[in-house]
């Protein structure tokens, strides 16, 4: 253990991602490290003639051929959180056939949950009738299928729970598991977010707030943490998962151990329903409260992956916080212009690429930032992925409703 | 296409097993039909076959056979009437 992981700290010894960057750990990690721009944006066509018609989606994924009879149970997002999973426990060095699943958590993020498959069957509903609407929307819709359904596929038979928290719902779900780990309620966690939105009617609404890029003649430039000439985020679709263990229980069995997740910090802004506390008073309070749990300085965090949505209100007061608190030092990036804004998973993916950054000493750029705001008052990465010698690094969720949250990670 | 051939066939999509792992005797909850299952194939065999089976009384205990047989006299029970 380092000397900046402590007594609380948990053992990350698994990831599983699938992104519009790739369609697992190592594809995603390889594209948002060296791609220099997005190659996963596309216009579906569910989403045809609305204000906003392209989002990030994950491609060339056989989701059935993986998951089998299994699948049609499940809405998309559910899915993509099963292969998730399997990559991550696998990564771990796991067998779900052979461990004690009582004492296996998971807890996984999602802003949506189902609402592809409940659009669909309102559809029905309006078009043709009561009686021609099948029976099982609300196992599909529900925000804790994409934990219900990873339970029954490995096996794992302890606490499992949905966490909502918008788009910090990830971020949140890895903290919550981190809590459970050291009550002793669990010695393993998968932990992460799913989400998959395609609704019509969300996009449509969401477009209305004017918080979604329409930069419908260029989608692939649209989404741009940081830059002076942002105009909203864009949707992306996808799952990040982590293994998590108990030390003892990492030591126990010889694991790998790729970081160390070592603080937790969550507050609201008891604020807006949407927007954030412009005086970022909330994100400032769960950034010192996961200092102060993984018992760091600030000066000890040398990157920060940030939540960065691309919207002009997000990255104003989260960069102004991240300075307040860190000051000038630590190299900030934003991984959605890659991703895209995966709302509920974002969290998920984001903490197992700052993972990875830790575990290569490599920060991700912030594709398509071209001209950094003025207003920033950060170091933001661009251009290219960026070599550094990082002990601990962060990553920051903020999400409608207020929510904040935030966990500190350590190099193994 | 013959009824019971259909019904199968839907049956084999739904639970991704060959038609012939579908044999009369064999419970439908063996071959992954379940009660949210079974009510799904309802409305796909009522749109496929254009019958109302709302009164027809099944449980994933009953086996294919007997699906097929109720679903049949369903169908003969329409056409008959429309004779």
């Amino acid at each position: 253990m380092t000397r900046s992981a402590g007594q609380g700290a948990v053992a990350v010894t698994g990831l599983g991602m699938v992104t519009a960057a790739g369609n697992d750990t190592k594809a995603a990690w390889h594209e948002i490290t060296s791609a220099t721009t997005p190659s996963g944006v596309h216009r579906p066509e569910v989403l045809r003639d609305l204000p906003c018609d392209f989002m990030y989606t994950v491609r060339s994924l056989d989701a059935e051929g993986a998951l089998g009879r299994t699948a049609q149970h499940m809405d998309r997002f559910a899915q993509l959180a099963v292969i998730a999973a399997r990559e991550a426990v696998a990564d771990a060095g796991l067998d779900p056939r052979t461990w004690h699943g009582a004492r296996v958590a998971v807890l996984v993020g999602t802003a949506h949950g189902g609402l592809n498959f409940y659009d669909e069957q309102q559809a029905v509903l309006t078009e043709r009738g009561a009686r021609r609407v099948l029976p099982k929307v609300a196992p599909l819709s529900v925000n804790n299928a994409a934990a219900s359904n990873i339970c029954r596929d490995l096996n794992a038979r302890g606490p499992s729970l949905a966490v909502s928290t918008a788009c910090a719902s990830g971020t949140n779900a890895i903290g919550t598991a981190m809590d459970l780990l050291r009550a002793g309620r669990c010695d393993i966690a998968v932990a992460g977010g799913a989400e998959a939105l395609r609704s019509r009617l969300m996009f449509a609404s969401t477009c209305r707030m004017r918080a979604m890029s329409t930069r419908t003649e260029d989608p692939a430039a649209a989404c741009r943490p940081f830059d002076a000439d942002r105009d909203g985020f864009v949707v992306g679709e996808g799952a990040g998962l982590l293994v998590l263990e108990r030390a003892e229980h990492a030591r126990a069995r010889g694991a790998a151990v790729r970081a160390w997740l070592a603080g937790y910090g969550a507050s609201n802004d008891a604020f807006s329903s949407v927007a954030p506390d412009e005086e970022g008073e909330g994100i400032e309070l769960a950034l010192r409260a996961a200092l102060a749990d993984a018992d760091v300085g600030h000066g000890d965090i040398g990157h920060i992956n940030a939540h960065g949505t691309s919207t002009l209100i997000n990255d104003l007061v989260e960069s102004a916080a991240l300075h307040r608190v860190f000051g000038d030092s630590p190299l900030v990036t934003s991984t959605k212009a890659m991703t895209g804004h995966a709302l509920g998973a974002s969290g998920g993916i984001e903490a197992a690429l700052t993972v990875l950054t830790l575990q290569h000493q490599l920060i991700p750029p912030t594709v398509n930032l071209r001209r950094q705001d003025p207003r920033v008052p950060v170091e933001v990465v661009a251009g290219a992925a960026r070599p550094a010698r990082l002990d601990c690094a962060a990553t920051s969720s903020l999400g409608f409703g207020g929510h904040n949250a935030v966990l500190v990670l350590a190099r193994a | 296409m013959d009824t019971a051939v259909h019904i199968i066939s839907q049956l084999s999509r739904m639970s991704r097993l060959p038609a012939d792992a579908l044999g009369p005797e064999v419970p439908l909850h063996r071959v992954h039909i379940d009660s949210l299952a079974l009510e799904e194939l309802r409305l796909v065999l009522e749109d496929a076959l254009r019958v109302d089976l709302d009164e027809v009384h099944l449980t994933s205990r009953d086996t294919v056979g007997h699906l097929v047989a109720v679903v049949c006299a369903v169908v003969c029970e329409k056409t008959t009437a429309a004779a």
